[in-house]
């Protein structure tokens, strides 16, 4: 019988392969599919004791570790659904996904201990997980009514007989930016994250033979193929950490030192591999696949990657959160070296039906522009407590004279069908944009902005970039007799926003650049900063 | 002044102003520095000392100011 969640998915496949065999492991630290499943087990007594069950959210706020991993398993063998914080964020930032999603339990580790007494305050979830040395516990000061827990102690408990996971149940809630300026949830049930995991197992032919890289935080998408692609199919995982993972020349190295068979990451990062010379000097000959997504790569540095690793299938994954990956596309044999256009996005996943409607609502063949949809088993159930949100974006088939049944997910992305089939992707139709794989809404940059008491109005710009996609900078002008240092609305921007999501630079203007209709002119604000760019590039 | 100094008052004054750093103390792992501090702390290497960490650097390089003073100088070709 098929594994009915990602929990039973992972258990299963642990079951077919030796209990001393590594599962993950990272620079520190490993643990077996043994360990694994028993360190899990013992994470979900404890979570289920606590009255952790079905439907419930858990906060995972830990670094990337084996033990990371255990705490996300452990969570949804309870039955509830996890929640990845990034641990680099803000806590603050943390602290708004908490209070939407209503932690019943928390599971975080030692770096987060001088931050979790204020992140606590207010919040009451029935179990707190903590990973570090018991003085350090103490010396955090933590509300003395916590039901607190070493993670050493709940991950040694003895399994318990569980209510099975049922397959529509939430499985994990992923919270990406959100235009409003709070990041919004998008909500994954156990179908929808088997039906995508379970088309890369088979699509992508996955074995326990393969070594997986897991280079995207827990709190990214891309996170999802990683984890449950590789355990559901007994192969292993080298965790990547966040330093790790910026390490160009070391990452190659760690490719062939591990001898990894799939790697997916960012296409920033794998420029920045190229760039620094190593990939077609070491070669590679263990990777059989290369998943890249997130971002469009730039053709030129793609035609050299194509080059240096001519046996590898190199994969174009493409979708939002929303819908996990929608539509994919492997890349030709050899580019024509007259190219620059973008390499297609591909055709639907096999499992899932992709379709494009012009502003009338109408479908469009070939040659015509229009926004995709996507529909199929990938798909989100919704967004976090957001009903109005997800009523927007998850409609009934809107296809006119089609008696197709289901929902379907404006994915918000400009398309043109190409005569062979695939998709050519045009632009976003809002103001999302990508910078080295993130998504950002401008809109969360600029609420942070203007929440500075010195602001009154704020632009955030991205300047294209051929490495990282976007770099991102904002125009703000000052409030009547204020004079904001841009390095101070930095540092306050760092206390809410994620690194990527903090402008590179910021200028303070006398008064907002505005079009004949009295917009805001973000194409001329663009212009001024990519004139100023290239100037200093000059000099 | 050695890459070393240089580093320490860097670092204490820029990245971690509340308490600064020792030469030898652990930077990432002691949560001391974050990501956005570490792309300062390679701004301002590649700026002074014209080395590129981020396409070069080992982990291990990013531990504390000496093993990133070293990974400075094995860079540049001279001892470390």
């Amino acid at each position: 019988m098929k594994a009915q969640s990602l929990w039973g998915l992972v258990r299963d496949a642990a079951g077919r392969v030796p209990s001393s065999k590594t599962a993950i492991w990272n620079a520190d630290a490993s643990c077996t599919y043994g360990e694994l499943i028993s360190r899990a087990q013992g994470i979900a007594a404890s979570l289920h004791e606590a009255g952790v069950g079905r439907g419930d959210r858990v906060g995972i706020w830990k670094d990337k570790t084996p033990n990371c991993v255990q705490a996300i398993l452990g969570t949804m063998a309870a039955g509830a659904a996890y929640v990845p914080l990034d641990p680099r964020a803000p806590w603050r930032r943390c602290r708004t996904i908490a209070e939407d999603c209503g932690f019943a339990a928390i599971i975080a580790d030692q770096p987060r201990l001088a931050s979790l007494g204020e992140f606590l305050q207010g919040l009451s979830p029935r179990k707190v997980i903590v990973e570090a040395a018991e003085d350090a516990i103490t010396a955090a000061h933590l509300p003395p009514d916590l039901a607190l827990e070493s993670f050493a102690s709940a991950v040694a408990r003895k399994s318990i007989p569980l209510p099975e996971v049922h397959p529509e149940d939430l499985a994990y809630i992923l919270y990406t930016s959100g235009s409003t300026g709070t990041p919004k949830g998008v909500i994954h049930t156990h179908l929808s994250g088997l039906a995508f995991t379970n088309w890369v197992q088979d699509r992508f032919a996955i074995t326990p033979d393969d070594i997986f890289s897991s280079h995207a935080p827990f709190h990214f998408d891309l996170s999802i193929s990683d984890l449950y692609a590789s355990l559901g199919s007994g192969a292993s995982l080298r965790l990547i950490s966040s330093l790790e993972g910026m390490l160009a020349a070391h990452l190659v190295k760690l490719i062939t030192e591990t001898k990894m068979t799939v790697w997916y990451s960012v296409p920033s990062i794998l420029v920045s591999m190229l760039n620094a010379g190593e990939i077609e000097k070491q070669g590679l000959p263990t990777l059989r696949i290369l998943f890249f997504a997130g971002e469009v790569f730039p053709t030129p540095q793609l035609r050299r990657l194509r080059r240096a690793l001519p046996n590898v299938g190199l994969f174009n994954l493409f979708g939002p959160t929303e819908t996990n990956v929608c539509t994919y596309y492997e890349v030709p044999p050899t580019i024509p070296e007259d190219r620059t256009a973008p390499i297609s996005i591909g055709k639907a996943c096999e499992h899932m039906e992709t379709f494009v409607l012009n502003d009338a609502g109408e479908v469009v063949g070939e040659g015509a522009e229009g926004v995709l949809w996507a529909k199929g088993g990938n798909l989100m159930s919704g967004y976090w407590n957001d009903p109005k949100r997800t009523a927007a974006t998850l409609v009934p088939d809107p296809r006119k004279d089609s008696n197709a049944n289901g929902l379907a997910y404006c994915t918000g992305d400009f398309v043109k069908l190409q005569p062979d089939g695939n998709y050519e992707f045009l632009g976003r139709r809002d103001h999302m944009v990508k910078s080295r794989g993130f998504r950002i809404e401008l809109g969360e940059i600029e609420s942070v902005l203007s929440g500075h008491p010195e602001i009154l109005e704020a632009i955030a710009v991205p300047v294209p970039d051929p490495e990282v996609g976007n770099r991102i900078v904002a125009s703000v002008v000052a409030r009547a007799g204020q004079k904001p240092d841009p390095n101070q609305l930095r540092a306050h921007c760092s206390r809410f926003l994620p690194t990527y999501m903090v402008p590179e630079q910021i200028e303070i203007r006398e008064s907002m650049a505005l079009t004949s209709t009295g917009k805001t002119d973000r194409q001329l604000l663009l212009r001024e900063w990519q004139s100023r760019v290239a100037t200093a590039a000059a000099k | 002044m050695s890459i070393e100094n240089d580093l320490t008052e860097f670092i204490s004054r820029d990245v971690v102003p509340e308490g600064g750093v020792t030469e030898t103390e652990l930077l990432i792992s002691s949560g001391k520095v974050d990501s956005l501090g570490l792309l300062q702390i390679l701004g301002f290497i590649e700026q002074q000392y014209g080395v590129t960490l981020l396409t070069s650097g080992s982990p291990k390089d990013f531990e504390s100011v000496q093993t990133l003073a070293s990974a400075i100088r094995k860079a540049r070709g001279e001892s470390a």
